[in-house]
């Protein structure tokens, strides 16, 4: 007999799980000024999302803590740092195109320099699939270097740097990059590294609940009305190919568009960025910019907040949040200085952020068109190396009055919380009013939503999406 | 030459008085029985050969083995568990028997999900090997010595690079260190040749490893007190497997941390843990060894990682500049290139297993976690030859011997040992899995 009472339920717990979202004070999201058009103008990379390289304007003037309070630990997630592609497919399938057309001396001389080019990139990536690049640990590098050199206190003497990573070697290897850089600072750190799988159920958590109902039936109506229009490019099939009657009957445009793109754009991860040039200019700004919005729109709508699903996908990250919150809990209690490092994805920075509502990042719409104006922009989010850090400060280890800020990118960044000393709030604060949200929803997941939550070693790789 | 004769006489008298036979060596230390899964027991030698006269060590070559680390697999620990909880279910086992049930489910949750996870311990010997290293050659790690270090892509190895590392920059800051862990260099950090693979447990290997194993003749007694039945026991299990893998159990806990508190050798007595490991033993020789009985050439299987350490040590002796290359794998790969550079003469072949401990073929003497092969070389100046450069190799930090000319020894002719590398080498052939003549 079929047994319809799990879908009541679910039906009821979405009405239930909008409310913790949307009863944060909304944000103002940071971007809204500038149109994401103008950045691509100035710099086509910028549309890459998830493989944009980590911004190098860091340095924003910080804001003074409260008198008296001085920085002790750090609580960070980042994600790893510039990569290569982490599969063959995303080259290897526009590569085939462009050959069977070759072959079929269907190219046209553009044709043929595009199939070049992307034959060296393919080859020059050959083993190196997901593979931290150089720039990837120089990222990771100046980031550790910076946060020392901007807490120093937090490090002094024998201070603890607990770093935890998933166990792919890009996180591991972002880690080390991170914790040598610390070391040469100051070697009398004391340091423990731990890559397990015992810390996948909060470092990379992807509860197969919600990722199998990321793209709902009203999620996948809307991202395809989105994506229509959006995802063919005529311009380009008559730029690579003779004769465009046999591009339509043999190639497939809208993968070619997007996977050659794609391929364009990560290289500026790599040290191909130095010799590529082909591929990026068979696009124009307005074909880039379509693809950032696609990009956009699918990130919302898979690690968002987006109501198009229910709104909860950012509670995946409930279990790093609570992390988060009991690792400093247990640090305020003793005499002791340091930082807890972690190193994971942008599948968990981008939800983590949103669930935080940083900056605005709670922002909720069924229309995927005010995801732009709106200044919703994941690529701001989880470049590589992207990261969070909570910065806590106290006068002495007896102060109760515990206070820290959020990095963003190590930038500033604003909690829907009152504070009377924003962009610092009180840790009491941010610890009952999150506890309470988190608890809100566990409980309105009832005993169903519960079993989900299995702490398997392989939950975190079936169905997540195109990120890492 | 009388004289001579005397010298050598005396010198073997020395080490055959010296060495203890396998058999003593585990009635001391039970934990020898572990095998692979020994923890690092560090170097034995504790004052090295000065270096040779007027020389100086300028290139390290290395290769290690990650640090210790649980079991890669849950099924290590279950099927011992299984096979106690199913008795149990029946009634079937002693009091003793329930105890070491309840310590298995104890051993295996504290291992849940941290299967094949470098331990504190295996992080720790990490960071002692690479201060030892700093403190025996610490003319390498001057200034802004180049340190390229390279793991396989599995996360302990990686950890196991990062802790080394992180100790040399403690020593120095300066260095200038790189490091890496790509499915690109696999191809001669963790070479797997499959072709060679198949041939190990051959038919004829296969056949030879059960007569050995007849003739130990293991018991099993040891199991009886674990049960209140022996007809159960009789009929139901099989006392080989349950024993090895309790004493496998038993072997990885020296790793753990849990392994301050828990223990399984109470269960073996050293005679019974000395048979099993002859077994594992001798399954190491044939599987990894120079075993005669598959074609003598499982060693090669490590082909591409000893052309590569030729390779970069020759691009190092070549330049100014000093040099550290460090890799990073497993045991897998350390054992059989001990035996392919016949290092302390492990490479060589027989059809007697009982050779193996008469010629010191131990496997936990060779791969124990951290266990690490260091090649150490030196020269006068930059401006000598490549031709005048010496090296010495160490065995887990401990000076080893090698097949060629020994008036320096443990000091060797690099050019010596290359040569005898590039023709061994050069003598395999790939296709036909076998040594030209």
């Amino acid at each position: 007999m079929m047994n319809f009472a799990h879908i009541k339920q679910e039906h009821k717990i979405k009405v239930w799980l909008l409310l913790p979202l949307s009863l944060f004070i909304f944000m103002p999201l940071s971007s809204s000024a500038q149109s994401a058009f103008e950045f691509i103008y100035n710099n086509r990379n910028f549309s890459a999302v998830n493989d944009n390289l980590y911004p190098e304007d860091i340095d924003p003037p910080p804001t003074a803590p409260p008198a008296g309070k001085r920085p002790f630990y750090i609580s960070h997630y980042g994600r790893h740092g510039s990569r290569y592609l982490t599969n063959r497919k995303g080259y290897e399938l526009p590569y085939q195109m462009l050959c069977k057309a070759d072959s079929a001396k269907q190219l046209t001389r553009i044709g043929r320099d595009a199939r070049t080019e992307l034959g060296q990139i393919l080859a020059d990536a050959e083993g190196r699939w997901g593979d931290l690049t150089e720039y990837g640990k120089q990222q990771q590098e100046a980031i550790a270097e910076r946060m020392m050199r901007n807490f120093p206190e937090a490090f002094e003497g024998y201070a603890f740097i607990d770093g935890h990573s998933t166990n792919v070697p890009r996180c591991i290897l972002s880690m080390g990059a991170a914790v040598m850089r610390m070391k040469m600072e100051n070697p009398k750190l004391n340091v423990t590294l731990t890559s397990s799988h015992r810390d996948s159920w909060y470092l990379n958590h992807q509860d197969r609940h919600l990722r199998d109902s990321a793209m709902s039936y009203a999620a996948q109506r809307a991202y395809d009305a989105f994506s229509a229009p959006r995802s063919k490019n005529a311009r380009l099939m008559e730029w690579l190919f003779v004769d465009t009657a046999y591009a339509k009957r043999e190639m497939n445009e809208e993968d070619l568009n997007y996977y050659l793109l794609k391929a364009a754009l990560v290289q500026q991860n790599t040290h191909m960025r130095d010799s590529c040039g082909v591929l990026i200019n068979l696009f124009t700004y307005e074909d880039i910019h379509k693809f950032w919005q696609k990009e956009n729109a699918w990130w919302y709508i898979n690690y968002g907040p987006s109501p198009l699903n229910g709104g909860h996908q950012p509670y995946n990250q409930r279990f790093l949040l609570r992390q988060i919150i009991q690792e400093a809990d247990s640090v305020i209690q003793q005499d002791v200085r340091g930082a807890t490092l972690r190193f994971g994805h942008e599948s968990v920075v981008l939800p983590l952020v949103c669930l935080l509502g940083l900056n605005g990042y709670n922002y909720q719409t069924l229309d995927l068109e005010t995801l732009e104006s709106s200044g919703w922009w994941a690529c701001l989010v989880f470049p590589m190396a992207s990261n969070l850090q909570f910065v806590f400060y106290r006068s002495s280890p007896e102060d109760e009055d515990v206070v820290f800020k959020v990095l963003l990118n190590e930038k500033e960044a604003l909690l829907p919380l009152s504070s009377d000393i924003a962009p610092y709030y009180h840790w009491r604060d941010f610890r009952s009013h999150y506890l309470q949200m988190l608890d809100n929803y566990e409980l309105s997941l009832g005993t169903e939503g519960k079993g989900v939550h299995s702490h398997l070693p392989h939950h975190g790789k079936k169905s997540v999406g195109t990120g890492w | 030459m009388k004289k001579l004769l005397l010298v050598a006489f005396g010198a073997l008298f020395c080490l055959l008085s010296r060495a203890q036979s396998a058999q003593e060596e585990i009635r001391e230390n039970i934990l020898c029985t572990a095998s692979n899964y020994m923890a690092y027991p560090g170097p034995t030698q504790q004052m090295l050969t000065p270096s040779p006269d007027g020389m100086e060590a300028f290139y390290i070559s290395h290769y290690g083995r990650h640090g210790s680390r649980f079991h890669t697999k849950p099924s290590m620990y279950n099927q011992p568990y299984n096979t106690l909880a199913k008795a149990d279910s029946l009634g079937k086992l002693s009091p003793l028997g329930r105890d070491v049930l309840l310590r298995l489910d104890i051993i295996r949750q504290d291992a849940d999900n941290r299967w094949g996870d470098l331990t504190p311990l295996g992080a720790e010997q990490h960071q002692l090997i690479a201060r030892r290293m700093i403190e025996r050659f610490p003319e390498v790690f001057e200034g802004r010595t180049d340190v390229e270090a390279r793991s396989t892509t599995v996360g302990r190895c990686i950890l196991s690079m990062e802790y080394a590392l992180m100790e040399m920059l403690t020593y120095n800051p300066m260095l200038n260190i790189h490091q890496d862990a790509t499915h690109r260099d696999m191809y001669y950090l963790n070479q797997q040749d499959k072709e060679l693979m198949h041939m190990k447990f051959n038919k004829p290997a296969k056949a030879w490893y059960s007569e050995y194993m007849r003739k130990l003749n293991f018991q099993g007694r040891m199991l009886q007190p674990l049960f209140n039945d022996s007809t159960y026991v009789r009929q139901h299990i099989k006392t080989y497997d349950l024993a090895l893998q309790l004493l496998l159990v038993a072997a990885i806990m020296q790793n753990t941390e849990l392994g301050e508190m828990v223990t399984l050798y109470d269960l073996f007595t050293p005679e019974d843990a000395y048979i099993l490991w002859k077994a594992g033993n001798a399954y190491w020789y044939i599987g990894w060894g120079a075993a005669d009985v598959n074609g003598a050439i499982q060693p090669y299987s490590q082909r591409n990682l000893l052309r590569r350490i030729i390779e970069d040590a020759d691009k190092a002796v070549s330049q100014p500049k000093k040099r550290v290359e460090l890799r990073f794998g497993h045991e897998t790969v350390l054992l059989p290139l001990a035996c392919l550079m016949n290092i302390n003469g492990y490479g060589f072949t027989t059809h007697d297993l009982e050779q193996l401990e008469i010629r010191r073929w131990l496997n936990y003497r060779i791969c124990p976690m951290a266990s690490n092969i260091q090649l150490i070389f030196y020269r006068h100046s930059v401006n000598d030859s490549p031709d005048d450069v010496l090296f010495k190799v160490l065995l887990n930090e401990n000076e080893a011997t090698l097949p060629l000319p020994d008036e320096m020894a443990p000091y060797y002719r690099w050019k010596d040992f290359r040569k005898y590398c590039l023709e061994k080498l050069d003598k395999y052939d790939e296709k036909e899995m076998k040594v030209k003549n």
